[in-house]
């Protein structure tokens, strides 16, 4: 089993595990057996799954006919479904993952803020 | 020592094709040695740009051409690739291994070329009109651009196309209200504001100083840079307001060439979508971050004159070669069907791959 096909494994409710510099203190991504930064061996490491949102847009696509955005998770950028009521910069959750044909389906929710 | 561009030649694009991809390559590099005063036994290099999987297709078309090069190769830079074999045919030359290059350009619609799979970080969402949606949609929001922008830099360039008859839409017309009213397909981007894919070929000769002797109309490469910034779009998503290796590539070619935007008078850029001309204008330096779409009625540069990729379509590993012979054609003063612009002395060619994780720029002067 490859890096990558481990990951998607790994792949469980919000859960995805990334590789991880022990040294950089930094996520690798896409994944990578060395990290890029200092070619030291990377470990698989469960990903901060709360991140902010750094844009949004709207797929009128007729399998995909719903809001997307990129949101931003400790320095790694993902790609995933949003509900049409998350702002731009709104802090977000990955609510969701789960493997689609190969790809990684994610879904972010918004974070409710305890005041 | 200067490089010289001799001469080019650019198939018309087609959804489908019957001939195969190496018949397409050879059909271009055939159409082109008629062309040439420079004899086909001082060929020493063939450069193919094409995203195909096939085997050894640069030795196939030396085969089929009966070309016997010094060095035959296959380049493949998704999106990028059609600059990226002119860029490494003139570091060719440039180091005296090669006197004179063609570097041909061919795609087929079964190309893998049309999405990168390797992008996971893409997730579901992994066609190139995802991202593109997202550069729009930090545009419009951080700068007021509107679709009435964007729809003008599909009028213009659907227009123009108009007038090549290489263009895949070379007999459709489009108005600004059939563009307005287009399906929409991800916000902010209608249909046409998307290019399609299609099938074609282009090729072009490169030479040496000593050897543009020979051409009657050499036009010289003043500049040339390329930058990459790796290949997923998590890479280059922190800032989604500008294509960030266009704009390392354009300084640097314009710090080798010694000239400045303003000094440009034509221009070929990567409108894979219109958002992508807009960006294209701000980031090479034609005018200031945020205000791309005042500039799309100045006219201070002829912009994508054979229709660019929105009116052209975009048979990928064909593009930067076509794009090449466009400003190759203005600057001999050779550009047909009407669309020749009067007195262009240098033009700049801009072309890039995946989500702008590549750029090339070339900058051209008669």
């Amino acid at each position: 089993m490859n890096l990558k096909e481990s990951i998607l494994t790994k792949i469980k409710d919000e859960i995805i595990f990334i590789t991880f510099c022990t040294k950089c203190k930094k996520y690798n991504w896409p994944p990578s057996y060395n990290c890029k930064y200092c070619f030291r061996k990377t470990i698989l490491k469960k990903l901060y799954n709360k991140g902010i949102l750094l844009e949004v847009s709207y797929s009128h696509l007729p399998d995909q006919n719903n809001y997307f955005g990129i949101g931003e998770f400790s320095g790694i950028r993902i790609l995933g479904m949003v509900d049409g009521d998350i702002k731009i910069n709104d802090a977000i959750a990955i609510f969701k993952i789960k493997v689609n044909n190969g790809r990684i389906s994610v879904e972010f929710n918004r974070l409710k803020i305890k005041k | 020592m200067r490089i010289g561009i001799d001469s080019g030649d650019t198939l018309e694009n087609q959804k489908f094709s019957d001939l195969t991809l190496p018949e397409l390559a050879c059909k271009s590099i055939i159409n082109l040695l008629k062309k040439t005063k420079i004899d086909k036994c001082e060929v020493d290099g063939l450069i193919l740009s094409s995203c195909s999987n096939e085997q050894y297709l640069g030795n196939i078309i030396s085969e089929m051409t009966n070309l016997n090069p010094k060095i035959c190769t296959k380049v493949e830079n998704l999106c990028n690739s059609g600059t990226t074999a002119i860029f490494l045919a003139r570091s060719l030359i440039l180091s005296g291994i090669c006197n004179a290059i063609i570097v041909a350009g061919a795609e087929k619609q079964n190309s893998p070329g049309n999405k990168l799979l390797w992008d996971i970080t893409r997730g579901v969402y992994d066609l190139p009109i995802h991202w593109a949606s997202l550069f729009a949609k930090t545009h419009f929001r951080n700068f007021n651009t509107t679709e009435e922008d964007l729809a003008l830099i599909s009028e213009k360039n659907h227009k123009n196309a108009n007038k090549n008859p290489n263009a895949l839409f070379y007999n459709k017309k489009f108005n600004f209200q059939d563009i307005m009213s287009s399906k929409k397909i991800i916000d902010p981007l209608k249909i046409l504001d998307c290019c399609y894919s299609c099938e074609g070929a282009s090729s072009i000769l490169l030479v040496s100083e000593k050897y543009a002797k020979k051409s009657e109309n050499p036009i010289w490469i003043r500049g040339i840079s390329q930058n990459n910034q790796g290949a997923s779009f998590s890479n280059i998503s922190s800032d989604l307001r500008s294509i960030t290796t266009t704009k390392i590539a354009a300084k640097e070619a314009f710090n080798q060439s010694k000239i400045k935007p303003s000094d440009i008078d034509i221009v070929e850029l990567h409108d894979a979508f219109t958002i992508m001309e807009l960006l294209a204008y701000e980031d090479i330096g034609f005018i200031e971050k945020g205000k791309g779409s005042s500039f799309i009625t100045q006219d201070r540069i002829h912009t994508n004159t054979r229709g660019g990729l929105l009116g052209c379509g975009h048979p990928i590993g064909a593009t930067g070669i076509e794009q090449t012979n466009e400003i190759l054609l203005q600057l001999q003063d050779k550009a047909p069907n009407g669309r020749q612009r009067k007195n262009c002395s240098r033009g700049l060619i801009h072309n890039m791959a995946a989500a702008g994780t590549s750029s090339t720029i070339i900058i051209l002067e008669k």
